[in-house]
């Protein structure tokens, strides 16, 4: 499975079609989330109300632009009368944390794994490709259930559930890139004056192939988001009170017929936010894409 | 009749490796799922919750056999996947396999369904697409491709929910029985695979397109049309039905929430409500019989990919 | 030259590629049975077509690729089989330049960082020269040292893997079609720095390439390859002259301005004038 042709993802058109917008894409994708990720970290110190402060008399209040909506509440309050705002701020702390630890978790693994597979060949390639191939034939969230129902649910166990998910990712793509560096001239020079292996892969193929890293942890922070918020919704991951998106989907789903609101907010912020990411990621690959760009 | 032996043989020496590489892609992917699941957690306790005593725990571990050492545990799990035994479940006491048999049904329903929607709309606007590109439609595909890739589904299906049920009231919000109740359900499952079948398509057909042998089909003097339909569509199939394969993983995964949105009575529903119960010899049994299901389908298209692509068939002769 | 042993002594050499996977295909014999022998302070021919089994050869040589069977032989010691940390310590006296100048250099890597960087690796061979003699010595400057591969010339970069090769004082230099990639005036330059190096760093080469006329201006003799053996050898100017294997006359007829050639090679020396000299 691994060697079907599956890395055909952009095109050569695709890619003309990206960068036709040209670097300009680059700060206009990356602005907004930029934006984002201060106003997040901000949180603690903007006039927000307390995200898990309940009052139970102003339940289900709708957002200020309906009849009823108050400006104590601009986005309206949920089934236990918790300010939405402030709640979807500070879920999105939550949501991001575990989303980047996770790729970061996952990027080193499978980076790393990846490397050695192409670089070293082999039996440890075999081991890795199988062992790669067989994670990606387990349906993710049926995964995340099987270990989080023996393991329990926690925040630890949350990231290692998504860091296991994405290593492969990893692992695959890397692994394709190291291949047809080690066959480069350079790396067989290096070898002829006896530099080792862990200096080619970290000094040499490393460097090499830090863009594809870079775009593919960019990426990878939106399938973590949406993956994340997956399994909160399912019951599996943020443990209340801690806030996620995802949790906040599956409170709010129960009162759809009386509070659109409640559901429809954080879903908002998982699209746009992942929807930026990946114009991100694209635009990031248009400029590193390592077929495009033979030197440098 | 000579040919025909010699086409089985061309047959058999292209599927037999893989063949072998699926079935031990499906062992380890069945020891990872048991060592993930087992080593360093405590089943027994997370069953029972921390309020159980320490004599409730170690009876539930002898029930589920947990109490002995890994390796053995290992074994009989092996020993079991052999001879077809998923075990039983914990809170319906009735053996794992009936469960999944009677919900499966609903799955395949469900995730076929989604299937055909993606594939009908996704294709024809990648093929579109590709052919005008950089108009409105290529724009219209590029658009659905990335906003069905930023998506979460389960939201999808809560605001379909809101819109066509709630509001609208024009189809069922849940439950399943008449055609109505898929509608819901399938298209909101479709949209991550469909996303993915027209942005390939798209891409690869404008690789194809641009190909010299397509050129010199034009120089030849074709039409426009069959230059598309005979030589291009056919070369950019590879790719597509390969990512249609993929896709089988996604979407179970997507089944698991778009049902437990849409109440859908099939393997997702089972599974969300075993990890309820703390179900956890269902559960297991869900993510073996999940894990075939994405092994044998990507059989499938390894078979569909052989039959589509000349190269791979002459290549034994 | 001294009547000393030889720099690199080939015996034998077998390469073979077996295709993996199921549906069985026959193995490919790369390299079938080669000898070869480089005497110190020699420049020594390698020519066949493209898939005979020359890169193949070179990689083996250089510990780079892999020997079915056979001995390799540097200096008298012997090559093949032999532990780590000993070929760890051999690897400086065998360099190699290959055919792609930019492919050859860390793409991330100034000109500067890479030379370091084999100091780093080989502390004790490498402090004879600094980076600025080392570049004059390839025809170089060091204003050159801090730019990245892309920002060099074809040629500039293959002098640049030429000074890399030689930093660390080889015995042997094989360069596997070292002109291949470069423009004709190019390559004379590059040649003729050879036949410098050979003379002021009293360094053997292998020069490898599919280009007979390649060969003749610069090799004492020359190995004619074919489907990985070797077909013919001898001097130069014997086996120009004279072919006796019917592969080497095609070759010899494939030499652009034959019959100039021809008188240049009759005069004495001649034949060992560069092109163009810089
Ligand atoms: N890694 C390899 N695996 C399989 N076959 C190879 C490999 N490397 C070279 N070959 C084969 O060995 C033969 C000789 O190749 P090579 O040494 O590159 O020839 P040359 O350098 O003379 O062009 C060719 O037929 C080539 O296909
Ligand atoms: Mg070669």
């Amino acid at each position: 499975m691994l060697g079907r042709v599956c890395t055909a993802e952009v095109s050569d058109s695709e890619t003309r079609t990206i960068r036709r917008s040209g670097n300009r894409s680059l700060w206009l994708m990356g602005f907004p989330l930029l934006l984002l990720g201060l106003l997040v970290v901000a949180a603690p110190f903007l006039p927000l109300a307390d995200p898990g402060l309940q009052d139970l008399r102003a339940r289900l209040i709708p957002p200020i632009f309906l009849e009823g909506g108050t400006w104590e509440h601009p986005l309206g309050t949920d089934q236990l009368g918790r300010d939405l705002l402030a709640r979807v701020i500070y879920g999105g702390r939550l949501t991001f944390v575990i989303a980047i630890a996770a790729v970061l978790v996952g990027s080193v693994f499978g980076t790393l794994l990846g490397m050695i597979a192409g670089y070293r060949r082999g039996w440890i390639d075999t081991i890795i490709s199988r062992v790669v191939d067989a994670q990606l034939a387990l349906p993710f969230i049926l995964l995340a259930i099987a270990i989080i129902v023996s393991r329990g649910r926690s925040l630890v166990v949350l990231v290692a559930v998504l860091a296991i998910i994405s290593w492969a990712q990893y692992a695959r793509v890397i692994r394709a890139e190291a291949l047809s560096l080690r066959e480069r001239p350079f790396i067989l020079g290096l070898r002829a004056v006896g530099a080792s292996p862990i200096r080619i892969i970290l000094r040499h193929i490393f460097p090499n192939i830090g863009g594809t890293v870079l775009v593919l942890a960019t990426l990878e922070v939106g399938t973590m988001i949406l993956a994340e918020s997956a399994l909160s919704f399912l019951g599996l991951g943020v443990v209340p009170p801690d806030i996620s998106w995802g949790g906040m989907l599956a409170g709010g789903r129960e009162f759809i017929k009386d509070a659109w609101w409640v559901v429809t907010f954080p879903g908002i912020a998982i699209t746009s936010v992942v929807m930026s990411i990946n114009l991100l990621g694209d635009a990031l690959r248009a400029r590193y894409d390592p077929r495009k760009r033979t030197y440098l | 009749m000579e040919r025909r032996a010699g086409l089985a043989m061309t047959f058999v020496r292209f599927m037999a490796p893989k063949l072998v590489g699926a079935v031990i892609t499906l062992l380890i992917a069945l020891s990872l799922a048991f060592f993930l699941a087992r080593t360093a957690g405590d089943p027994a306790r997370n069953i029972l919750g921390e309020f159980a005593t320490e004599e409730q725990v170690l009876e539930k571990q002898i029930e589920l056999g947990l109490d002995k050492p890994l390796p053995v545990q290992f074994g009989s799990y092996l020993g079991q996947l052999a001879t077809f035994d998923l075990g039983s479940s914990l809170r319906y006491s009735r053996p794992n396999w009936e469960l999944i048999l009677g919900r499966f049904p609903a799955t395949i329903q469900l995730t076929v369904a989604g299937m055909l929607i993606a594939t009908l709309i996704g294709l024809p606007l990648g093929i579109v697409a590709a052919l005008k590109e950089g108009k409105v439609w290529d724009r219209i595909s590029v658009f659905v491709a990335l906003f069905g890739q930023s998506i979460p589904l389960f939201w999808l299906g809560l605001m379909f929910i809101l819109l066509f049920a709630v509001a609208w009231g024009w189809l069922p919000a849940g439950l399943s029985g008449t055609w109505q109740h898929l509608v819901l359900p399938a298209v909101t499952l479709s949209v991550l695979p469909m996303a993915r079948i027209a942005r390939l398509t798209r891409s690869s057909l404008s690789e194809v397109l641009e190909e010299t042998y397509i050129t010199s089909a034009r120089a030849r003097g074709l039409k426009e049309r069959t230059v598309v339909f005979t030589h291009a569509i056919r070369n950019a199939a590879l790719p597509v039905v390969t990512i249609m394969g993929l896709q089988a993983g996604t979407l179970l995964s997507g089944a698991v929430t778009v049902e437990f949105v849409f109440a859908w009575p099939g393997l997702g529903t089972l599974a969300t409500q075993a990890v309820q119960f703390r179900d956890f010899s269902l559960v297991q049994a869900i993510v073996i019989v999940g894990a075939i299901t994405f092994v044998v389908i990507n059989l499938t298209v390894d078979l569909l990919y052989g039959i589509i692509d000349p190269r791979i068939r002459e290549q034994g002769s | 030259m001294s009547t000393a042993r030889p720099v690199l002594q080939i015996e034998d050499l077998r390469v073979v590629f077996s295709q993996r996977g199921i549906g069985k295909r026959p193995d490919v014999v790369a390299v079938d049975g080669v000898s070869l022998c480089i005497e110190a302070g020699e420049i020594v021919g390698l020519v066949g077509e493209s898939g005979s089994g020359k890169t193949t050869l070179a990689l083996a040589t250089a510990l780079l690729g892999r020997v079915t069977d056979g001995r390799i032989s540097l200096e008298g010691e012997d090559i093949i089989g032999i532990s780590r940390k000993r070929m760890r310590r051999l690897r400086s006296r065998i360099q190699v330049v290959f055919q792609d100048p930019h492919g050859s250099l860390d793409p991330r890597q100034t000109v500067r960082k890479g030379l370091s960087e084999l100091r780093s690796l080989h502390p004790g061979r490498s402090t004879w020269i600094t980076d600025a003699e080392l570049l004059a010595k390839v025809g170089m400057t060091e204003d050159l040292l801090d730019h990245l591969p892309h920002e060099l010339s074809g040629g500039q970069a293959q002098r640049v893997s030429i000074a890399r090769a030689l930093l660390l004082r080889p015995s042997l230099l094989v360069a596997d079609e070292p002109t291949s990639a470069l423009d004709v005036s190019v390559q004379a330059q590059i040649l003729n720095l050879m036949l410098q190096l050979r003379e002021s760093e009293k360094v053997s080469v292998l020069l490898i390439s599919h280009d007979l006329s390649v060969v003749r201006n610069l090799c004492d003799r020359v190995y004619v390859m074919k489907d990985g053996r070797v077909v013919e050898e001898g001097e130069t100017e014997e086996l120009l002259a004279s072919p006796t294997h019917p592969y080497t006359r095609q070759l010899i007829a494939a030499i652009p301005g034959k019959d100039w050639d021809r008188s240049s090679i009759e005069s004495p020396n001649g034949w060992r004038e560069g092109p163009d000299s810089p």
